[in-house]
C-alpha cells in the first residue's frame, strides 16, 4: 500500500514536472545560451573557398567571381562570422557577414555588409532538416534601393554547400539574381 | 537667423523652378551647376567624419540600472573601433575587465546612402539575437540617435530600444541606451562612459 502511494506520488510529481516543463516560457538564462538550433550554424564553420554567378537580369549573361570565406563561431557558438574575400568584375571584393539564431524569435538571422555598398542585407528564416535548406527573407539597400530579398543555403554535403539571393521586384515575380557554390578549403596544416 | 536662411533656401528654390525652363534650353557651367545644388541644398556634415570620431582605443566605465530607482550594476572594459570594407563601417569590439563579468560584444556602424540613415549593428554574449537600429545625426548636439527593436532575454519578447551616442570632445564620448518602462516611459538603463586610450 506504502509502496503504491509511492509510486502514484512520483508519477503525480513526474507528472507535473512535465506539463511544467511544457508549459513554462523559457528562461532568462535559456534565451541567453546557444542551444541546439545553434549547431546548424556549426555546419558553416571553416575554411571555404567559393565561385559565384549573378545576372543583372533575367536571360543576361552571368558574370562570375571567386573568393575565400573564412567562417569562425564566436562568443561560445552565439554566432557565426564570415569573412570574405575575392574579386567582383575584376576589383577587390571583401564581404562581412553575423549569422545567428535568435531564441526568443526562434528565428535563424544573417546580416551582411560589403565594401561594393553603405547599406545593410537583413535577413531572419528557419532552417528544413527534411531538405537542409536554410530559407531567410529579408531587404537590401545594396542594389540601390529598399529591395526584399530571399536567401537560400543548401547543405549538400560536409564539404559543399550552395547560397542562392532571389530578389523581389515590385510585381512580386521573384529573379535568382545569385547563386554561390562553397568547397571546404583544403586543410593543408592537417596531420 | 534660422528664419533667414530657412527663407533664403526656400527663395533660391523657387529660384531654381522658375529659372527651369531655361536651364533647359541653355548647357550651364559644372561651376554654376554646382554652385544652385548647393543653394537649395542643406549643409550636413560629412558622415565619415562623424563615424570619425568613433575611431580609437577606449576604455570605457558602464552603468546598469534594472529598474529606475534601483542601484546601478557598474562595470569597467576596452572598446576598440577601426574602419573596415574600404571605410563602408566602423567595426567595434567590446570587452568586459571585471572578472566577475565576462562579457564580449561587438557591432558595426556605418552611413546608408540609399536611406539616408546610420545604421547600428551589435551583437554580444548577454543574449543570442543581433541589435539593428537605424538613426540619425543631430550636429547641435554632436550625437547619433538610433532606434530599433531587439531581442530581450528578460522580457521573452522583442523590446524597443533607443540608443544615443553623444561626442562629448575629441577624447570622451558616450552612448546611452534607452527602453520603455511602466506606462511607456522611456527609462535609460544603461550608460557608458568613455576616454580615449592615447
Amino acid at each position: 500500500m506504502r509502496r503504491n502511494l509511492t509510486l502514484t506520488f512520483s508519477t503525480f510529481v513526474t507528472a507535473l514536472a512535465l506539463i511544467f516543463s511544457i508549459s513554462a516560457p523559457p528562461s532568462k538564462a535559456e534565451l541567453s545560451e546557444p542551444g541546439k538550433a545553434h549547431e546548424v550554424l556549426g555546419k558553416l564553420e571553416g575554411s571555404w573557398d567559393y565561385i559565384l554567378k549573378w545576372w543583372d537580369e533575367p536571360g543576361a549573361e552571368a558574370g562570375i567571381a571567386s573568393g575565400t570565406s573564412e567562417k569562425k563561431l564566436i562568443m561560445d557558438g552565439r554566432y557565426l562570422t564570415m569573412n570574405h574575400k575575392g574579386t567582383w568584375s575584376g576589383e577587390a571584393f571583401e564581404g562581412f557577414g553575423i549569422k545567428s539564431y535568435d531564441n526568443t524569435k526562434e528565428e535563424y538571422g544573417t546580416v551582411w555588409i560589403d565594401n561594393l555598398g553603405t547599406g545593410l542585407s537583413v535577413t531572419s528564416g528557419s532552417y528544413d532538416p527534411k531538405t537542409k535548406e536554410l530559407t531567410e527573407s529579408g531587404t537590401t539597400t545594396l542594389t540601390g534601393s529598399e529591395t526584399p530579398y530571399r536567401g537560400v543555403t543548401t547543405f549538400v554535403d560536409d564539404s559543399t554547400y550552395t547560397y542562392e539571393y532571389f530578389i523581389t521586384y515590385p510585381d512580386g515575380t521573384e529573379f535568382r539574381h545569385m547563386v554561390v557554390m562553397y568547397n571546404k578549403a583544403d586543410d593543408i596544416g592537417g596531420a | 537667423m534660422r528664419l533667414l536662411i530657412t527663407l533664403g533656401v526656400v527663395f533660391a528654390v523657387a529660384l531654381s523652378y522658375l529659372a527651369a525652363p531655361v536651364q533647359a534650353s541653355q548647357e550651364k557651367t559644372g561651376t554654376q551647376a554646382e554652385s544652385d545644388i548647393k543653394a537649395v541644398q542643406p549643409i550636413l556634415p560629412d558622415p565619415q567624419k562623424v563615424l570619425d570620431q568613433l575611431v580609437g582605443n577606449w576604455t570605457y566605465t558602464a552603468k546598469w540600472w534594472d529598474a529606475p530607482q534601483s542601484e546601478p550594476m557598474e562595470w569597467d572594459g576596452k572598446f576598440k573601433a577601426e574602419w573596415v570594407l574600404d571605410r563602408s563601417f566602423v567595426e567595434f569590439k567590446a570587452r568586459a575587465d571585471s572578472n566577475e563579468r565576462d562579457y564580449e560584444g561587438m557591432g558595426f556602424m556605418g552611413y546608408d546612402n540609399v536611406t539616408g540613415k546610420y545604421s547600428h549593428i551589435w551583437f554580444d554574449t548577454t543574449g543570442t539575437g543581433m541589435w539593428i537600429s537605424t538613426g540619425r545625426y543631430n550636429a547641435d548636439k554632436n550625437a547619433i540617435t538610433d532606434t530599433g527593436k531587439y531581442s530581450n532575454p528578460a522580457s521573452g519578447k522583442r523590446d524597443w530600444y533607443k540608443g544615443v551616442t553623444t561626442f562629448s570632445g575629441e577624447d570622451v564620448m558616450s552612448y546611452e541606451f534607452f527602453i520603455k518602462g511602466a506606462g511607456g516611459k522611456e527609462f535609460r538603463q544603461m550608460e557608458i562612459l568613455y576616454k580615449r586610450v592615447k
